[in-house]
């Protein structure tokens, strides 16, 4: 069996060939395993780049990974997209690697401290590149950046982090609260304009606000 | 259970990203990395440098080839019995020529038998006529009825060991007496002790047709007996991308076993041994980060917080390590200050060694012999539990909280390592000696495994056998 890869077109040939690659996945041929790892490793890569530290660990996370969907192709009943099964399979062996340190954390790092305004989260946000995104969230600790990473990209709901983290929701919230509070105090530490035209939207929206209220 | 909808637009924004073409790929060469890493197993294992399976062949196919040609020990060294000496030599002086067989072999003392001269008998007193009828008397006495308690060699040494030049005569040591004579190993129990006083060191000294002392317990061909072993190795990480130790790492610890021995002539002998055990593998890491009051974040019991993480690269985990120091914030840094970190990481590992030493005794003293030795070891280690990691200090800053989380980068490994050992040997008794030995490793060649794996292994280890002789 021999296979063609164009990297322009791959997802229209994925599509039609999606069974023959599974089947030669199944009877596990290296040219087979290839061509499903070109076709996804960029954006499976990507992801791995917000759980992972740095480039290595990404590698590494997206190459146990695949590792595992090559064990559990057979698994793969073609009931949905194979592209989503293996993000799904791929983050799970990730989250698997990850949990023993999230465990660790969630005993240490109980809730116990004030909350404080984290609010003007989201408008700091805004004016931040994606890469500096990716770059902040990488910078974060590895428990406070994979409850943000789940609740925030993979939009898991407390519970369900609880549930696949084995910690207590309370944890989670934890973790999350303060992921939000040390990237505020980065961004405002890396980016002091992006705060600055936060500071100045908000208070021309303030003063707008109060002159259409006082009629002036 | 119902999923939030977060829908952030930095979010959506970073989802985009991961799904568009021109961004980042990983780098080249992945799928060879990957399809190396999916390799079976048992291909990577066996990947030992071919000049450790040559040298293994080598030093097999000597020690096979020694143990084939080399002499019995007992036989080479004394004459072990009376008979044996009449076989080969002819008959002790003070007895006649056969009559020290038939004594033995009637368990009678010699004075029953003491009616032939003491002298050395002629040559024409050596009569077939007077052989026959004691070679008949032999022959007929040599069945295993003779009464075990007679003992005439053993009661009597000096009749019987007091032995003097063959004799030349052929009357004297026919083809058929040689025969009929027992060979050694068919010697029945009851006559060992006559071997016994044969290796008497005053028996041997005044007899110089035989070897120097050896002492009885070396007789033994195989011996067993337990190790205990305190280890201490020294080792260099290689391929590491996270902080190296600031000096080697220290793996210490103790390992039991067995260990089986087998005598090969007078002074050689080949040891193999098998140990088990727990080690300790010990890095200190010193690393510095910049303290810089824009950095802190103040709480609101007057607490100026400070996060650092770093990765520490163990010899088989990888720690990631975030620490939270903290300081009065009611006191003001100037400049940023250089901070000073320590941390310990400390990894259980469980260690299986098998040694493989060809050995050379040389004695000291009637009871204390040099023992020399030099082989290879086959060891494995493999990690047993998490590490322990505790951070020492952080400068003149408190530290407020640290977390250490490893995750394991190597599992287990497998080295070959040249060992020598010297020692001494103490015989405890007629069947038990203790030997304590210093054994200094090195290991032979690199470890094929993935990132943190030793690529130097030195070390020493002070062990302690006992051994059963039989």
């Amino acid at each position: 069996m021999s296979y063609i890869y164009t990297k322009r077109t791959n997802k229209l040939y994925l599509q039609d060939k999606e069974a023959q690659i599974v089947a030669g996945c199944c009877r596990g041929e290296r040219a087979a395993q290839q061509l499903l790892y070109e076709a996804y490793r960029g954006p499976l890569y990507r992801m791995c780049l917000r759980y992972a530290k740095d480039t290595q660990e990404a590698e590494d996370f997206l190459h146990d990974g695949f590792i595992k969907v090559f064990q559990d192709i057979k698994q793969y009943r073609g009931e949905g997209a194979l592209g989503a099964w293996v993000r799904r399979v791929v983050l799970n062996t990730l989250l698997q690697q990850l949990r023993k340190r999230v465990k660790v954390l969630g005993q240490e790092f109980l809730p116990d401290e004030r909350a404080e305004d984290v609010h003007d989260f989201d408008e700091l946000l805004q004016p931040i590149s994606t890469q500096q995104i990716l770059a902040l969230i990488q910078e974060l600790p590895k428990g406070y950046g994979l409850v943000f990473n789940l609740y925030y990209l993979e939009e898991k709901s407390h519970q369900e982090i609880a549930k696949l983290l084995g910690i207590s929701s309370g944890s989670s919230k934890s973790q999350l609260f303060k992921a939000k509070r040390m990237l505020r105090q980065k961004i405002k530490q890396a980016y002091p304009s992006a705060s600055a035209t936060i500071g100045l939207t908000l208070l021309a929206y303030g003063l707008l606000q109060f002159i259409s209220a006082s009629n002036i | 259970m119902a999923k939030k909808s977060t829908n952030k637009p930095w979010a959506a924004r970073l989802r985009e990203w991961e799904e568009e073409a021109s961004a980042p790929l990983p780098p080249s060469g992945d799928w060879d990395r990957l399809a190396k890493r999916m390799m079976p197993q048992e291909k990577r294992k066996n990947r030992l440098p071919i000049w450790v399976w040559w040298l293994g062949l080598g030093v097999s196919s000597l020690l096979l080839t020694y143990w084939w040609t080399s002499p019995e020990p007992i036989d080479a060294a004394v004459p072990t019995s009376p008979r044996v000496l009449n076989a080969k030599e002819g008959p002790p002086a003070n007895l006649p020529p056969q009559q020290d067989a038939a004594t033995i072999a009637a368990g009678k003392l010699p004075e029953e038998n003491s009616q032939q001269p003491s002298s050395l008998p002629s040559s024409a007193q050596h009569t077939t006529a007077t052989s026959e009828p004691l070679l008949t008397n032999l022959k007929q006495e040599q069945p295993t009825t003779a009464p075990r308690q007679a003992r005439p060699i053993a009661s009597q040494p000096t009749a019987t060991l007091s032995l003097v030049p063959a004799v030349e005569s052929p009357q004297t040591t026919p083809a058929k007496n040689a025969t009929a004579i027992p060979p050694l190993a068919s010697t029945p129990l009851w006559l060992l002790p006559e071997k016994q006083q044969l290796l008497q060191p005053a028996v041997m000294a005044s007899n110089p047709t035989m070897e120097p002392a050896i002492r009885p317990v070396k007789q033994e061909k195989w011996a067993v007996g337990p190790t205990l072993q305190i280890a201490q190795n020294s080792l260099n990480s290689g391929n590491t991308t996270g902080l190296r130790p600031i000096s080697s790492e220290q793996q210490q610890g103790l390992n039991s076993g067995l260990a089986l021995r087998r005598t090969l002539g007078n002074h050689w002998g080949i040891q193999l041994g098998m140990s088990r055990g727990q080690e300790t593998v010990s890095s200190r890491y010193r690393f510095q980060r910049i303290y810089t009051a824009n950095d802190e974040r103040v709480t609101t019991n007057g607490e100026a917080i400070n996060n650092f993480s770093v990765e520490l690269d163990g010899k088989y985990t990888k720690t990631d390590t975030d620490i939270e120091v903290s300081r009065p914030a009611n006191q003001p840094i100037g400049s940023p200050l250089r901070l000073l970190i320590e941390a310990q990481l400390e990894e259980r590992i469980r260690t299986t060694q098998v040694p493989l030493l060809l050995t050379y005794d040389q004695a000291l003293g009637n009871r204390l012999s040099l023992r020399l030795g030099s082989g290879i070891s086959w060891q494995r280690h493999q990690i047993q539990t998490e590490q322990q990691a505790r951070l020492i200090q952080a400068g003149r800053f408190q530290v407020r909280r640290s977390r250490m989380v490893s995750r394991t980068a190597l599992v287990n490994e497998s080295l070959w390592l040249g060992q020598l050992s010297v020692g001494l040997d103490y015989q405890l008794g007629s069947r038990w000696s203790v030997i304590g030995q210093v054994n200094a490793y090195t290991q032979l060649g690199n470890t094929q495994s993935d990132a943190g794996s030793a690529v130097n292994y030195q070390g020493v280890g002070g062990q302690l056998l006992l051994l059963y002789h039989f």
